[in-house]
């Protein structure tokens, strides 16, 4: 093996195939798709012109129905990343403390919205979620509400619809780290006179935190990047970033501005994911390894 | 009246009883451990006095107060556990202002005793690291500091030092015992070393199978165990089955296959059998025969720096012989010896040898 090269230079070799599988799957459509976001359409032909504008650009920074879109994955993203941890965390931590069988069968309760395939996952978000659903015909045979609730098209129903499905990615996360929780820690605390309540809060939550933030980054960049369940449930009324893209590829058929809708998403994830993770990081690096 | 007493504890886990009517007396300012092999119940007694676990059926009291069923944070106990469970995400001086905090001590007075609690165990310079910038050692002090700082009526040590390697263990034991004097803190030490029981406590409390086997001082648990079982857990000993010839007060003379020998121990009866412990430092070496010597061949010997161990096959079996190092040449492999000892050192229990 020496005669290939230095040692120095066998890593490179040998992640050599990884790197060519990404270059030209993910690297090459990202660049085509760089590049066309800078390209022209032009709406009397529908022909796309390959002139180097910002143009695109300037339209989703000017106009404020892009602004609406934006806000609203991004708000969407925030509220479905704090409901899941609000959520995930204390099932992460119930979880881990049960036995088996148990532990086995929920953990698999907990993991099976991800054995589903979102389209069907969605579509029986939307029986539960319209007029005639579950929930509309549950609440008003309880004499909750008087007048049948739709929660199709609406927030509510989406952000439901997108906590179940992300929430698993929470729990796994905080799983993890409640892995590498000493649960003797939790008996020096209550030995030195803390209550059940005093545990959680000031020994277990911040040894679970790193756990809670890094799902927090999935379940964010996941969200904001979200296109079949909001598609569904959202509609036409209530557009995220991710379908406002796909309707200007497939409907308006301006695939440049369709590609600069994407690369912003994606730079904008990007910014807040990294921006997120070195505070996180400096927060947390001097404490756990 | 004793300032802790268990009274007839038993613990059971389904089927499996962990603690078998347990019943201890500790004094104030006494230091007791608890020996005993793997799942002798040991770890669960002292869950049961710290409150992290109930017992099934019996009663703790603490200074004349049944605490049986009080929850742990009522109790006020200082605990170092094994891990040392120190809280990682806070420093050395929040984890052990931490128990102060949880009595609303106010800040000055909290600052005050932390700084003092972590003097005493001479981390004072350490107190704003993080655990995972300390040693071993240093992370057994912090653990030690917090469950002192609260200045508990009681401190519990479960394995304390078992994560420590060989020297530190014995500087730390040294020093434990030194500040468990100076503060006059009641101390029970949960423990698998027999060495650290001996070098530490005023009484130790040998555990098997969930129950006290034996309750002495070291010395006398050393030097006149009742049972096999204990004198093989506590010290290195070479145990020989016999039978009783002739019982006399105190003592009897036994047969070991065909050798015949007179040694000290309780209950005995003509016929029985009986269990004989030849510890190995009790039996003297030499080249030449004297009275009351059997001859040997040296098989092995290894040397400890003050002392030799050697193995010596004889008519008695293979027996291990400790010889102080006076720095004279040792024996070989091979040599031809003579093995002798005297009464007192040759201890008589009832029953046979346990195996294992």
């Amino acid at each position: 093996m020496a005669e290939t090269g230095s040692p120095g230079s066998r890593p490179y070799w040998l992640s050599a195939p990884g790197l060519v599988f990404f270059a030209t799957l993910l690297g090459v459509p990202l660049f085509t798709t760089l590049m066309l976001s800078f390209y022209s359409f032009d709406y009397a032909t529908g022909g796309i012109q390959t002139d180097l504008t910002p143009a695109n650009y300037l339209e989703i920074v000017q106009d404020s129905y892009f602004h609406r879109i934006f806000g609203r994955t991004f708000g969407v993203a925030l509220l479905v990343t704090l409901i899941c941890a609000l959520i995930g965390a204390p099932e992460a931590y119930i979880l881990a403390r049960m036995r088996n069988p148990w532990k086995s069968l929920f953990l698999l309760v907990i993991l099976g919205p991800l054995l589903i395939s979102v389209i069907v996952r969605t579509l029986g978000w939307a029986l539960l979620l319209g007029s005639k659903g579950a929930i509309s015909e549950g609440l008003q045979m309880l004499g909750i509400i008087s007048e049948p609730i739709s929660l199709m098209f609406t927030i509510t129903g989406m952000v439901i619809a997108l906590v179940h499905v992300l929430v698993p990615f929470m729990v796994l996360s905080v799983w993890a780290s409640l892995q590498k929780l000493d649960l003797q820690t939790e008996d020096a605390a209550l030995t030195l006179g803390a209550n059940r309540f005093t545990v959680l809060r000031r020994v277990v939550l911040p040894q679970i935190m790193p756990g809670i933030l890094s799902g927090s980054l999935i379940v964010f960049a996941l969200t904001a990047s979200a296109f079949a369940t909001p598609s569904i449930i959202g509609g036409r009324r209530l557009k995220v970033v991710a379908t406002t893209a796909y309707d200007e590829y497939l409907s308006t058929l301006n695939w440049p501005l369709g590609a600069a809708i994407a690369v912003v998403l994606l730079v904008a994830n990007v910014i807040a994911i990294t921006s997120y993770n070195r505070m996180v990081e400096r927060r947390y690096a001097k404490i756990f390894e | 009246m004793s300032f802790v007493r268990l009274e007839n504890v038993t613990k059971r886990f389904d089927s499996f009883t962990a603690v078998d009517d347990l019943s201890i007396s500790i004094e104030k300012g006494e230091f007791v451990s608890l020996l005993g092999p793997s799942g002798c119940g040991k770890t669960t007694t002292l869950q049961m006095i710290a409150g992290l676990q109930e017992p099934t059926a019996g009663r703790i009291h603490l200074d004349g107060e049944d605490i049986t069923y009080k929850k742990p944070n009522q109790r006020g106990l200082g605990i170092v556990f094994q891990s040392y469970a120190l809280f990682p995400h806070m420093t050395v001086e929040e984890n052990v202002s931490f128990g102060l905090e949880m009595r609303r001590v106010d800040r000055g007075e909290r600052e005050q005793r932390v700084r003092r609690s972590l003097e005493q165990v001479q981390l004072d310079s350490l107190a704003k690291r993080y655990p995972k910038d300390l040693s071993g050692g240093q992370r057994q002090r912090v653990a030690l500091a917090r469950a002192l700082v609260i200045q508990p009526p009681v401190l519990l040590l479960d394995e304390p030092l078992s994560n420590l390697d060989a020297k530190l263990r014995e500087d730390m034991q040294l020093e434990l015992r030194v500040l468990q004097q100076q503060l006059g803190v009641t101390t029970i030490l949960v423990t698998h070393d027999q060495a650290e029981a001996l070098s530490m406590s005023d009484r130790i409390v040998v555990m098997n199978e969930g129950r006290a086997v034996q309750i002495d001082a070291p010395l006398t648990m050393y030097e006149r165990p009742e049972t096999a079982f204990v004198s093989n857990f506590v010290g290195k000993t070479n145990l020989l089955q016999g039978v009783v010839t002739a019982a006399e007060q105190d003592g009897a003379t036994v047969r070991v296959g065909e050798q015949s020998l007179s040694g000290e121990g309780p209950g005995l009866s003509d016929g029985a059998a009986v269990t004989v412990s030849l510890r190995p430092e009790k039996l003297r070496l030499s080249a030449q025969a004297e009275d009351q010597s059997i001859p040997g061949q040296v098989s092995a010997g290894i040397f400890l720096g003050n002392h030799w161990l050697y193995q010596i096959d004889s008519a008695l079996g293979t027996l291990l012989v400790s010889q102080a190092n006076r720095g004279t040449p040792p024996f070989v492999r091979g040599d031809p010896v003579h093995i002798h000892w005297v009464r007192e050192g040759v201890r008589l229990m009832p029953g046979e040898v346990p195996r294992g």
